[in-house]
C-alpha cells in the first residue's frame, strides 16, 4: 500500500484539524487498502518550520502551514500575507487562478521540491485587548501586541507605531494573563479555542489579515504516483478544499457568536473606520512587496484586491 | 599521547572555553537587553529572542563537548561498578566504541542537514540570518564529542582499574555545591 | 508491540546496563530502529539534534542554573541560608522544610521543574549538606519537591494542556494551587519525619538581635526573588507627576531566569563584592558542560518519543484505554498506570501531545472534570520527571550534588512515595482540584 503521511501543526479540532479529517476519510473510501494514511496532528512528528524539510526530504508527504511559514524557503509567499492586499477568499482564488501571479507566487515552491496542490482559508485575524477597545489605528500607538513571525504582520503594526513582539504562541496565554503583552491578533476559531477572549476581552474584527494554508506534497512522490491514484488523491483533496471554503465563515461566525454570549465584546467597524485601517497600513504593500516582486505585479495584486474586494 | 595530539586536545580546550564563555555571555545579554528594550524603551526588537535563544543553545551544545573531557555526562554504572575488572575493561571498550559510532553516525546526519540547509537556501525570517549558520555548532558539537571521544581510548586500553571515562578521579563539584 | 519498538527498547535497556550516557542510550536505541525498520532521511535526523531544544521555555533551566550559581559565587546564598538558618535552624527539620517551602514559593514564578530544582536545589542541596543533613537528605528533597514547579501555576504542562483540550487556562492554573499546597505540605511533614529519624544536627537557638543581624545582612539578597516576584506579576499601577507607571508584568518566566541570573551578577559583584568579573567567568564555565548535558540529553529523549509517535505506540496505547469500556474509577487507575510507564521513557511536554487527544474525549464522557484530568495529568508528568532513567530532575540534582543518577533515585525513594500518595488523593479526590476553580469562576 502507499503510505501517505500527514503532518498537522494545528491540534485535531481546529479547522485545518477537521479539513485533514475530511481529506483522510475521502482518500481511504476513495482507495481503501491500497492506501494507508498516517494523520499527526498538533505537530507531534515534525513543528511548524521543520515539516518543510521534512517534505522537501520525502519523509511526509503533506503539509499544510501557512503562507508564512514558507516564507523561509519562499520568500515571495510573504506578500499574500500584507494587510488588506487580498482582503477576501475570493481575491485569493482570483490570485491563484491567474497563470502568470501563481507562477511569480509559487515557482519558488515548485523550484524547492514542493508542490502546491490545494489552498485551505483560516480566516480573518482581529486584534483584541484587555479592558479598553482598540477602534482606530491610532489606538495602537505603543500598544504591545504579539504577532506571529512574519515580516508582514510585524511590519503592519510596526506601521501604525505599536510595540511589536513574536513570542512563541505557546507563552501568549501566561505573556497575556501577566500583562507582558497588552494585545494578540488571531483569528476568529483560534481566538476561541484558546480562550484568549477570556483575557483579552474587548476583540475588534478590524480582518486585516485574511489567513490562508497553503497545502503542499513532495514534487517528486506526487509525480512518480500511479496517475490513477494521483487523481482520486486529487479528488479527495477537492472534496476537503470544497468543504474548507464552505464552512470556514460559518465557523469563525459561530466562534465570535460564541465568544459573545460568553462575556467578551466583539466590535464590528463600519466601511468608513475600515478605510481608516487599510489606508494606514497600506504603506507596508510597496515598503515589503516591491522588493520581492517588483512595482508592477504589486499593482496588479492590488486591482485584483480591490475588485474582489 | 603523542605530542600533536595533545597539543589539538590544547587548542581546542581553548576553544571550546572561548565558544562557552562568550556565546553564554552574549545570550544573557540578549535577554536583559530584550527587557530592558521592551519595559524601558517600549520598543520589541524582532530578532532578539531568536539570538537569546540560538547563543544559549551554542554554548550549551559546545560545554556538551566538554562534559565529555569532565566525565560529567550521567550513565547507570551500577552494573558495571560489579564486574570483575579485565569484564569491566572489555564492557568499557565497547562503551566507547558505541559512543563513537553513535557520534558519528550523528555527525554524519548533522552534515547531510548542513548539506540540504546550504542547498536549499532558507533564511530566518525574524533575523535574516541563513539558517545554516545557525546550523553549524551541531556538526562542531558533534565533531567534539567525535575527538573527545576518542581522547578516552587511551585510558580506557590502559590495564584495568581505573575509570575510563573520569581519567582524572571524579569531577569537582558544580559550583552551586562547593 | 510492532518488532521496531521492542527492537528500540530491548537496545535501550541493554545500553544502559551496559553504562553507555543516557543521551546515547535513548539515541542509539532510537537511531537503530529506525534505521532497522522505518527509515527517514538521516539529514531529518541532524534536523531533529538543533529543532528539539531551540525552544525559549526551554531556556529558563540554563539560565536558573547560572543564576544558582552566581548566587553561591556573590555570596548570596551563604546570606540567605544564615538568614533560614537564624529563623528556623533551632528547630529540627527546619532547613529541610525551608527547603520545601522554598520549591512552592519558587514554582509560583517557575513554570518548569528542572528550573524549580536547578535554581532552589541548586542554593539549599549545598545549604542541608553543610548543617549536617545527610546528601540522601538533600537530594532526595530537592529532586521531588522541584516537581512543584508545574503543579502550582504557572506551569507549562498545564498551558499546553490547556491550548491542546480548549480548556481555560486560568482556571488550570487555579485548579493547581490546592493539590500544590497538599503536596508542599505532605512533602514537609515528611522532611519533619526524616530530619527526626535521621537526627540532623540542631543550631542554638538565636536571640532576635542576631536574627536581626542575619536579616539585615541578607536584605539585599532578599531583593532578587523579590524583584522576580514583582517582575512576573506585576504590581499596583501609580501614578508619579502625571506619568502613568506599572500595573503589568514584566517579564516572561523564561526571561525571569535571566534577569535573576543578571541580577545575582551584580549584587554578588558590586553589593556584596563576594567574587569579581573573573571570578563569575569561572562559575560560568563550570556550569555550561552539565547543562550541556542535560541538553544533549533533552534532545535525545524528544528524539525516542518522535520515534514512538512514528510508530504510533501512544496513540495505540490510548486508543486501547478508550475501547475497552470500564467504569470511571478504574479509567483513572489505568491511565495513571499508562502515563507511569510511559514516563519512564519520555518527560511532560511529548506526553500531553501524545496521549491527551485521544484520552481526554474519553474522559470527558465519563464524567471526568477536564481540570481534574489536567491535575492527575501533572501529577504523572511530577512523577515521570523524577523516574528513572529518563527524568530531568534526576538529572539535574545529580549535576548539583555531584552523585550518580542510581544514588539520586535511591534517595528520593521515600519521597517518591510522597507523590505516589498525592497521586492516588488527586486520582481519587476530585475535589482537591475542582473546588477553587468552582469558587472563582
Ligand atoms: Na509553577
Ligand atoms: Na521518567
Amino acid at each position: 500500500a502507499t503510505r501517505i503521511v500527514i503532518n498537522n501543526d494545528t491540534q485535531a479540532t481546529s479547522l485545518k484539524g477537521q479539513t485533514w479529517e475530511l481529506f483522510k476519510r475521502e482518500i481511504e473510501a476513495e482507495l481503501g487498502p491500497r492506501v494507508q494514511v498516517q494523520l499527526h496532528h498538533s505537530g507531534t512528528l515534525y513543528d511548524q518550520r521543520g515539516q518543510v524539510q521534512a517534505l522537501q526530504l520525502g519523509a511526509i508527504q503533506f503539509i499544510a502551514p501557512v503562507a508564512g511559514i514558507y516564507a523561509a524557503t519562499a520568500p515571495k509567499l510573504a506578500v499574500l500575507g500584507l494587510p488588506y492586499l487580498l482582503p477576501t477568499p475570493r481575491a485569493l482564488q482570483a490570485v491563484i487562478e491567474d497563470e502568470d501571479l501563481s507562477r511569480a507566487l509559487f515557482g519558488e515552491l515548485r523550484a524547492k521540491a514542493m508542490e502546491p496542490v490545494a489552498f485551505w482559508l483560516n480566516g480573518h485575524r482581529d486584534v483584541g485587548r484587555r479592558g479598553t477597545p482598540i477602534l482606530r489605528p491610532a489606538d495602537m500607538r505603543g500598544v504591545k501586541i504579539r504577532v506571529p513571525a512574519g515580516a508582514n504582520y510585524v511590519e503592519a503594526f510596526r506601521q501604525l507605531g505599536a510595540n511589536v513582539v513574536t513570542i512563541d504562541w505557546g507563552e501568549v496565554p501566561t505573556a497575556l494573563a501577566q500583562g507582558v503583552i497588552d494585545a494578540v491578533e488571531p483569528v476568529a476559531n483560534a481566538w476561541l479555542a484558546s480562550k484568549l477572549y477570556e483575557i483579552a476581552n474587548h476583540i475588534t474584527r478590524i480582518g486585516y489579515v485574511l489567513d490562508f494554508y497553503v497545502v503542499c506534497t513532495n514534487k517528486a512522490w506526487w509525480e512518480r504516483l500511479p496517475a490513477a491514484t494521483r487523481e482520486a488523491v486529487r479528488r479527495s483533496l477537492g472534496k476537503a478544499t470544497e468543504w474548507n471554503w464552505a464552512n470556514t465563515e460559518r465557523i469563525n461566525e459561530e466562534a465570535y457568536q460564541r465568544i459573545a454570549t460568553l462575556g467578551a465584546t466583539v466590535h464590528a467597524l463600519t466601511p468608513e473606520q475600515r478605510a481608516e485601517w487599510r489606508e494606514a497600513m497600506r504603506p507596508v504593500w510597496a515598503r515589503l512587496g516591491n522588493p520581492l516582486l517588483g512595482e508592477e505585479v504589486m499593482q496588479r495584486l492590488a486591482r485584483i484586491g480591490e475588485t474582489h474586494g | 599521547m603523542p605530542e600533536p595530539a595533545a597539543m589539538l586536545l590544547r587548542l581546542i580546550d581553548r576553544l571550546e572555553t572561548f565558544g562557552m564563555a562568550f556565546f553564554f555571555s552574549a545570550a544573557l545579554i540578549a535577554g536583559v537587553a530584550q527587557v530592558v528594550a521592551r519595559y524601558v524603551f517600549n520598543a520589541g526588537v524582532v530578532w532578539s529572542e531568536q539570538a537569546f535563544v540560538k547563543f544559549t543553545v551554542w554554548a550549551c551544545l559546545i560545554g556538551a563537548a566538554r562534559a565529555v573531557r569532565d566525565g560529567l555526562h550521567v550513565r547507570v554504572d551500577l552494573f558495571l561498578d560489579r564486574l570483575p575488572p579485565p569484564a569491566r575493561r572489555a564492557a568499557e571498550l565497547a562503551n566507547l566504541a558505541i559512543n563513537l559510532a553513535f557520534c558519528g553516525t550523528m555527525l554524519w546526519a548533522a552534515l547531510g542537514y548542513l548539506d540540504f540547509l546550504i542547498a536549499v537556501g532558507t533564511t530566518n525570517v525574524e533575523s535574516g540570518v541563513p539558517e545554516w549558520v545557525a546550523y553549524l555548532v551541531t556538526p562542531l558539537f558533534l565533531a567534539l564529542m567525535c575527538v573527545r571521544y576518542a581522547a578516552l581510548l587511551p585510558a580506557t586500553l590502559a590495564p584495568p582499574g581505573g575509570n575510563p571515562w573520569q581519567p582524572d578521579g571524579p569531577p569537582p563539584p558544580a559550583p552551586a555545591a562547593r | 508491540m510492532s518488532a521496531a519498538v521492542a527492537t528500540a527498547v530491548g537496545l535501550f535497556v541493554l545500553l544502559a546496563v551496559l553504562g553507555a550516557p543516557i543521551a546515547v542510550t535513548l539515541g542509539a536505541s532510537t537511531l537503530v530502529a529506525l534505521l532497522l525498520f522505518d527509515p527517514i532521511p538521516l539529514p531529518l535526523i541532524g534536523q531533529k539534534i538543533l529543532s528539539n531544544i531551540d525552544s525559549t521555555t526551554l531556556m529558563a533551566v540554563p539560565f536558573f542554573f547560572l543564576a544558582a550559581a552566581f548566587m553561591e559565587t556573590g555570596g548570596i546564598v551563604r546570606r540567605l541560608v544564615a538568614l533560614a538558618q537564624a529563623l528556623v535552624g533551632h528547630w529540627r527539620g527546619g532547613i529541610g522544610m525551608t527547603g520545601i517551602l522554598a520549591c512552592m514559593f519558587f514554582a509560583a514564578i517557575s513554570g518548569s521543574s528542572g528550573a524549580t530544582v536547578a535554581a532552589v536545589g541548586g542554593i539549599m542541596i549545598p545549604a542541608m549538606i553543610r548543617q549536617g543533613y545527610s546528601r540522601r537528605y538533600a537530594v532526595g528533597s530537592m529532586t521531588t519537591a522541584g516537581s512543584l514547579g508545574i503543579l502550582i501555576p504557572p506551569s507549562i504542562p498545564m498551558v499546553l494542556y490547556g491550548f491542546l483540550t480548549e480548556t481555560s487556562i486560568p482556571k488550570l492554573f487555579v485548579a493547581g494551587v490546592l493539590p500544590g499546597i497538599v503536596f508542599g505540605l505532605l512533602l514537609m511533614a515528611l522532611a519533619r519525619l526524616l530530619a527526626i529519624r535521621e537526627r540532623v544536627p540542631v543550631a542554638p537557638r538565636l536571640s532576635w538581635a542576631e536574627r536581626r543581624a542575619a536579616f539585615r545582612d541578607a536584605l539585599p539578597a532578599l531583593s532578587l526573588p523579590a524583584l522576580l516576584v514583582v517582575g512576573i506579576y506585576g504590581f499596583p499601577a501609580f501614578e508619579v507627576l502625571g506619568h502613568r507607571v506599572g500595573g503589568g508584568a514584566i517579564f516572561t518566566p523564561t526571561e525571569a531566569a535571566v534577569v535573576c541570573t543578571a541580577l545575582a551578577a551584580l549584587i554578588g559583584t558590586l553589593v556584596y563584592r563576594d567574587t569579581t568579573l573573573a571570578g563569575l567567568l569561572r562559575t560560568m564555565l563550570a556550569v555550561t558542560p552539565r547543562v550541556g548535558m542535560i541538553f544533549w540529553i533533552t534532545t535525545m529523549a524528544i528524539l525516542f518519543s518522535f520515534f514512538l509517535t512514528q510508530e504510533g505506540v501512544p496513540a495505540a496505547l490510548a486508543q486501547w484505554l478508550v475501547e475497552v469500556r470500564m467504569p470511571q474509577w478504574l479509567f483513572l487507575l489505568l491511565v495513571n498506570v499508562v502515563l507511569i510507564v510511559a514516563g519512564i521513557f519520555m518527560d511532560g511536554v511529548p506526553m500531553i501531545l501524545l496521549f491527551m487527544p485521544i484520552l481526554f474525549p474519553a474522559a470527558v464522557e465519563l464524567g471526568v472534570d477536564p481540570l481534574h484530568l489536567c491535575i492527575i495529568v501533572v501529577v504523572n508528568i511530577e512523577l515521570a520527571l523524577i523516574s528513572p532513567p529518563v527524568g530531568i530532575n534526576l538529572y539535574v540534582s545529580s549535576t548539583i550534588a555531584n552523585v550518580p543518577l542510581h544514588e539520586v533515585v535511591i534517595a528520593s525513594l521515600p519521597w517518591v512515595a510522597v507523590a505516589f500518595l498525592m497521586l492516588l488523593l488527586v486520582t481519587y479526590v476530585p475535589w482537591l482540584s475542582t473546588f477553587l476553580p468552582g469558587v472563582l469562576f
